[in-house]
């Protein structure tokens, strides 16, 4: 434990991880300055003190007793919550299925027979969602939408970007630290020797998950408390209002594969984030036991990332192998707005979590084995 | 007992140590031999730094590979071209190697004021080492090597860098540390370890050359030493050693097999003439 807290002292000194922090938060804040105050979204919040967030007969006789007339926000309001209806009532996404696998052109292929299968399982779960009018919950709409929730959402796609870098160095750093300062001979001969390198991935992980957690609460604070819409949080994520475009299927309901609020949503998200970060840092400590140089390990990591994508698209996508690479985290990174949806072209259901959950138990795996590696290997 | 067990290293088709047998106990070794001869691959073997190609280390008949932090527990180790944190003080990175060598907080605390002052480093033990010259480096280094109270004190060129009077007082250090444990002492500077080491160990292509006590090794030369203020009329094949200045002459030390007629005294062979000998084909 002592060992922990002294190598997690050593992480928190370095002055690298420090600017790099500092750099990260100023580029959110200036991702920040772009949201604005929303008059609608305010005053929608607002409205749901009285209404409340499902859509149904309560909703519109509070909204009706209301009454503001002379408010455009509130003619707006009536207008939308007027035209919505139950998406997912009598709604058929085989249609998705079938758009891509036609794109992909790989009908007759064993990819496609296993998108039809995850399409038929997220058939099931649009069917439920109708049943319990799921969509018909307030969320944002109209020109909020755009500016708030995409705006949310890139700076989510950012933080995680931030912390899977800041993570990926802290380890990198932390294994090269004796290399760095020439004390790894002084270091590996004491009592605890390599063992050492276990307690620096552990020192790493917990700062870096930490770092990560400062750094969301340090950017989203100021954003919430910016466009705090506190109603939204208890609306569903598949809000009538909420949706999935793209060009291969078009704009679409956002049907995930269990019923979220939009706060157990972003909790969800940010589990899988954590453990994207751990994978990361997972690999980063198997490139650390072979590279012993921080900086140089840290272009590997970026290296090998890229090539697994640069591999990925010389798999035919008539091969399952193809799909697979959709489980790797830097595809799990690069696909997180699809999370707990149906994954579009992905064949399996819950992509996300299968991804996260078999890297890790891999890495770990890859981890042992380079542990292995590094107890036999020479220190020259 | 360590026992060097005909221990063979390769670094691929490039042998640096073959077939060494070596036997330490309790007393000051000196490996002396000049760079590039194997003496910090050996060492490095010594601290589970590096695996023997063939052959095996062995502590009181156990292989030190196998009792792993067992044998790790007992050696104290300052590796040549010691490093540190620069934004540490020396109490801090003592703290920490300690802490790494298993060492309790309450006994750890105790033992490093007690070193720190043995080192004479008590007055700096709370400033930042970025700014400490070699020497006052060198004695942190030390000060860890003996945190642990090692039964084996291995020290890698422990002197280099040191100016003479660091030098000196690092040598009477040493000495006064070699009570009841074995220190094996790295050098190519031959008065390291003149004084003070029982044993010095040489090796000559690769190999073990000799392990045995200073005098007997001054042996190999006897009476083959000479000094003669004028050198340039020996005609017999010699190897010259070391000049000194006397009396405004410049007095030649020199060895050959047979003593060359003229003015010439015999004198009695030091360790640094036996090492100038044996290493006088490399650089």
């Amino acid at each position: 434990m002592k060992i922990l807290k002294l190598e997690m002292k050593k992480i928190i000194m370095f002055p690298m991880l420090w600017i790099f922090f500092v750099l990260c938060l100023a580029f959110n804040v200036l991702i920040l300055s772009d949201s604005f105050y929303e008059s609608y979204g305010n005053y929608v919040s607002d409205i749901a003190k009285e209404t409340g967030v499902t859509i149904d007969d309560h909703f519109y006789n509070a909204l009706l007793q209301i009454n503001d007339m002379n408010n455009p926000n509130y003619a707006y309001l009536l207008e939308e919550a007027g035209d919505i209806t139950d998406v997912f009532d009598n709604y058929n996404i085989a249609y998705v299925g079938e758009a891509y696998i036609k794109a992909m052109k790989i009908e007759g292929s064993q990819p496609a027979q296993m998108l039809r299968e995850k399409y038929s399982l997220m058939q099931e779960r649009i069917d439920k969602k109708g049943d319990t009018n799921e969509s018909l919950t307030l969320f944002f709409g109209g020109q909020t939408y755009n500016n708030y929730w995409y705006g949310l959402s890139r700076l989510i796609n950012v933080l995680l970007l931030e912390g899977i870098l800041l993570s990926s160095l802290m380890v990198l750093l932390a294994l090269g630290y004796e290399d760095m300062n020439k004390t790894d001979l002084t270091v590996f001969s004491t009592k605890i020797g390599r063992k050492i390198n276990s307690k620096k991935l552990l020192a790493g992980i917990i700062i870096g998950v930490g770092g990560f957690f400062i750094l969301v609460l340090l950017t989203l604070i100021p954003y919430l408390l910016l466009n705090g819409y506190p109603h939204i949080w208890h609306s569903s994520i598949s809000s009538g209002f909420n949706y999935i475009s793209d060009s291969i299927a078009g704009a679409r309901p956002f049907a995930t594969w269990q019923s979220f609020t939009v706060l157990t949503y972003m909790l969800a998200s940010i589990g899988v984030s954590v453990l994207l970060l751990i994978c990361f840092m997972l690999m980063s400590y198997c490139i650390g036991l072979l590279i012993r140089n921080s900086y140089i390990g840290f272009l590997v990591l970026i290296i090998l990332n890229g090539l697994i994508v640069l591999v990925q698209t010389c798999i035919p996508l008539t091969n399952v192998i193809h799909y697979v690479f959709y489980l790797t985290p830097v595809y799990l990174y690069l696909l997180n707005s699809y999370w707990f949806t149906d994954g579009v072209s992905i064949i399996w259901s819950y992509f996300e979590l299968r991804g996260a959950v078999g890297s890790l138990l891999i890495l770990s795996a890859f981890c042992l084995l380079a542990g292995r590696y590094f107890k036999s290997k020479n220190l020259t | 007992m360590l026992t060097v067990n005909h221990v063979t290293k390769n670094y691929g088709k490039f042998t640096a140590l073959e077939d060494i047998t070596l036997e330490f106990n309790k007393g000051v070794y000196g490996l002396l031999a000049p760079n590039g001869a194997g003496k910090t691959t050996l060492i490095k073997m010594l601290t589970t730094l590096l695996f023997p190609t063939k052959g095996d280390i062995l502590y009181n008949g156990d292989d030190i590979i196998a009792l792993d932090e067992d044998y790790r527990d007992i050696i104290g180790y300052l590796p040549q071209d010691f490093g540190y944190y620069k934004n540490y003080s020396p109490k801090q990175f003592l703290n920490y190697l300690g802490t790494l060598k298993g060492i309790e907080k309450s006994v750890l605390d105790k033992k490093t004021e007690a070193l720190l002052s043995l080192v004479s480093l008590s007055d700096v033990a709370n400033k930042k080492m970025r700014k400490f010259s070699g020497g006052m480096i060198q004695r942190v280094g030390i000060a860890q090597a003996m945190l642990n109270d090692p039964e084996i004190l291995i020290l890698d060129e422990p002197t280099a860098g040191l100016d003479p009077k660091e030098r000196v007082r690092f040598r009477n250090l040493i000495s006064s540390l070699s009570q009841n444990r074995i220190v094996i002492l790295s050098t190519h500077i031959v008065s390291d370890i003149e004084t003070i080491a029982n044993k010095v160990i040489m090796f000559k292509d690769h190999q073990l050359l000799c392990n045995d006590m200073p005098k007997n090794i001054c042996k190999y030369l006897e009476g083959k030493v000479f000094e003669t203020s004028e050198i340039s009329k020996i005609e017999k094949p010699h190897l010259v050693l070391t000049q000194r200045q006397e009396d405004d002459k410049t007095y030649t030390r020199f060895t050959s097999e047979e003593k060359p007629a003229g003015h010439i005294k015999e004198v009695v062979p030091n360790l640094e003439d036996v090492f100038l000998y044996i290493y006088k084909d490399e650089e």
